[in-house]
């Protein structure tokens, strides 16, 4: 029953792409393909939520690539609470995203049209595999997977030069980390003998220390790329250009926490080797804060919720790396449903006023007030406001952190806290709430759109009070729950500050000439540029790869081809001379023959 | 003794023959010096059979002589046509396949 619910949950979308991509007039036709798109996704979403009631335990495994020399490959399911809370989330998303997208896309033509809901039902499946996969190798498949549908999904609109960079750009990123997880995942292989999850916790620990070191780094190393963490977040602000309810689904809610969910999944082998752990938290850290910072000064709202995204993603990071991976998973659930909320109410908002830029929006709650209040809802779940969901996760984060003695990782994530509030709510003053008019006239979305955004808001606010059966469902019941401690009323200080600064600097104009105008400040000069990251890849792409290739490149032409030339030319003047022997003449043939027989007979009889 | 005498006439008429077809240029005599290669063979295969005492030497050798004729006359015949097309039968002035 469990395996049966299981392949309801994954097939339909596999069956949806297959026939959305090899049957054209399905395709062609708008009610057909986004039909079976969202059909076969609400059977997942139907299949998942009936795992979840059943809190289905299983474990099927076949042998993939049989193998008589090295151990064989497996290939497998394996469901835990884990798997199946996730599985939830990612049907979820992705149902609401794909009802929402009806009317999002509703202006692209029928075969776009087509094709855009052929890429969401490959990415669901994949999705969904990969939260399935029993084995390393498995997890790596899927990973790719949903990469590939990143790129395609991010380069949608093709014809933008900069959405096609885009594309390219977090493609190449992502693979940059993917190359450490390969390496890493054939190095753990090369010393255990196995793929298999379950295995690898038993076996991970015969390792020499040094060795599980260098190959966990290198898997971690992907998870960096993938989940767009500090030092390769850059490609996550740019992957904005895709379509928004894609940056809802896939660059919010599901596949940049894949990254998370792999170091979850490590987790037992991540938690051998020591200085693997503090890595993570560090990294984890330093991204919360500067996706945090550079959110501050984005004009994009989509851009400001990518860095938003990227700083959330830090905090899963950070309190993984801390020693509670949990916490990190119950900060990834609630920050799906009320990060993927957001960016479908700002998709709302940019699908009637066809602009990204803040500045160009202004007083829409009162001719949008569906999508402000929801927006609303997601900024102070976000901000981890009372009683919205991201009070209760990231405030489990924070107690974590304080009463787990990382005093500066605290104090980091305490400060990124406020810094969220601070930009949500520039967002939400600039765009939505102030009294600026900028003479153009929104129209409240159709009930496709808002709709979702709906059932997302109820999640956004519900998700957080689920905390205490969450952490049964996933069998951490021994947690204590810090209830006695002072930390959330800090946290809760620093957003409500966070707000009130907001408030007080884009509604009252104080402070207006740092904060508002135009390179008033050099903080602002700065973060405007984040922290120069993208220009140190480009240096180093212009000066140091460049350079090194200047150099491979010569080596190739003069020493390689060099060589090359060498043989031939040798050759050349050898023949030259050979050539003499090839007369043309029988007789000398005959000649060569009859001496050839003589000595034949020589050697051969020792005659003559 | 007299089958010595008659292999050694043939390894004569064979090295005559050799000679022949290094040294001569006109493809006439040229052929004409692989006969005399031809003749010697059949003179051993006639006294080696004689000394064996069977009778299969020389039936072999005289299927040889009668298959020899007709390679004569397609040898001599092919020298007639390349005299037509080329205006000689000069074997060093046949170098097509000249390096």
């Amino acid at each position: 029953m469990e395996l049966f619910l299981l392949f309801a949950v994954f097939i339909p979308p596999l069956i949806s792409f297959t026939v959305n991509g090899l049957v054209l007039p399905v395709r062609r036709n708008r009610v057909w393909s986004s039909g079976i798109s969202i059909g076969s996704v609400f059977i997942s979403t139907l299949a998942s939520l009936l795992l979840l009631l059943e809190r289905a335990k299983l474990e099927f495994v076949f042998e993939w690539i049989p193998a008589k020399i090295f151990p064989p490959v497996h290939f497998g399911f394996f469901l835990d609470p884990i798997a199946v809370i996730m599985l939830f989330v990612v049907s979820v998303v992705a149902l609401m995203v794909q009802i929402y997208s009806l009317g999002y896309m509703s202006e692209e033509e029928p075969l776009s049209f087509g094709r855009y809901y052929t890429f969401h039902s490959l990415f669901a499946f994949s999705m969904q595999g990969f939260v399935i996969s029993y084995s390393l190798l498995q997890i790596y498949v899927f990973w790719e997977l949903v990469g590939l549908c990143s790129y395609l999904l991010i380069g949608f609109w093709y014809q933008r030069p900069q959405a096609a960079r885009a594309a390219v750009k977090a493609f190449w990123i992502t693979r940059f980390g993917d190359v450490g997880f390969a390496i890493g995942m054939i190095l753990i292989w090369g010393a255990t003998g196995t793929f298999l999850l379950p295995e690898l916790y038993s076996k991970a620990s015969e390792v020499s220390k040094v060795y599980l070191l260098v190959s966990l780094l290198l898997v971690f190393w992907g998870a960096v790329g993938k989940s767009a963490q500090f030092p390769l977040h850059v490609w996550l602000p740019d992957a904005m250009e895709g379509p928004t309810p894609v940056s809802a689904l896939i660059h919010a809610a599901t596949m940049v926490v894949a990254g998370v969910y792999l170091v979850i999944r490590l987790f037992p082998v991540f938690e051998l080797v020591y200085p693997v752990l503090p890595v993570i938290m560090w990294i984890g850290c330093i991204t919360a804060f500067i996706g945090a910072a550079i959110a501050l000064v984005q004009d994009d709202i989509k851009r400001v919720l990518a860095y938003s995204t990227v700083s959330q993603i830090g905090y899963m990071m950070a309190v993984a790396g801390a020693g509670e991976a949990s916490l990190g998973f119950f900060h990834l659930f609630t920050h799906a449903f009320f990060k993927s909320l957001l960016f479908l109410a700002a998709g709302s908002v940019i699908h009637t006023l066809h602009t990204n830029n803040i500045w160009e929006m202004g007083g829409l709650s009162k001719r949008m007030p569906q999508t402000s209040l929801l927006f609303l809802v997601g900024a102070l779940a976000l901000s981890g406001i009372f009683p919205f969901s991201g009070y209760f996760s990231k405030d489990e984060i924070l107690i974590w952190m304080y009463h787990g003695e990382f005093k500066i990782p605290f104090i980091i994530l305490v400060f990124t806290a406020f810094l969220t509030a601070f930009y949500m709510f520039r967002v939400l003053f600039v765009a939505f709430f102030g009294k600026r008019d900028v003479g153009k006239k929104p129209e409240e979305s159709p009930l496709v759109m808002t709709l979702p955004m709906w059932v997302l808001g109820v999640f956004a606010i519900a998700s957080g009070f689920l905390k205490v059966w969450f952490f049964d469902f996933i069998g951490d019941t021994q947690k204590e729950f810090h209830h006695t401690s002072y930390v959330p009323y800090i946290s809760l200080g620093l957003s409500l500050f966070g707000i009130l600064c907001a408030w007080l600097v884009y509604e009252k104009g104080f402070l207006k000439n740092l904060f508002v105008e135009e390179r008033a400040l050099s903080v602002r000069y700065v973060l405007e540029r984040g922290f120069w990251i993208d220009s140190l890849y480009e240096w180093l792409y212009r000066r140091v790869l460049d350079g090194l290739s200047f150099i491979c490149g010569w080596f190739d032409r003069y020493i390689v081809d060099g060589l090359v030339n060498l043989v031939s030319w040798v050759t050349l003047g050898l023949s030259q001379y050979l050539r003499g022997i090839q007369t043309g003449r029988i007789q000398d043939y005959l000649y060569g023959i009859v001496v050839a027989i003589v000595l034949f007979i020589w050697l051969a009889f020792g005659v003559l | 003794m007299s089958f010595y005498i008659t292999l050694w006439v043939a390894f004569l008429v064979f090295s005559i023959g050799l000679f022949g077809v290094l040294s001569r240029r006109h493809l006439v005599a040229v052929i004409m010096g692989i006969e005399l290669m031809f003749n010697a063979a059949n003179l051993s295969l006639v006294a080696i059979g004689l000394a064996h005492g069977v009778l299969s030497g020389q039936i072999v050798v005289l299927f040889a002589i009668a298959v020899t004729v007709a390679e004569v006359a397609v040898g001599l015949a092919l020298f007639l046509l390349l005299e037509r097309i080329r205006g000689t039968v000069e074997a060093d002035e046949i170098s097509l396949m000249k390096g």
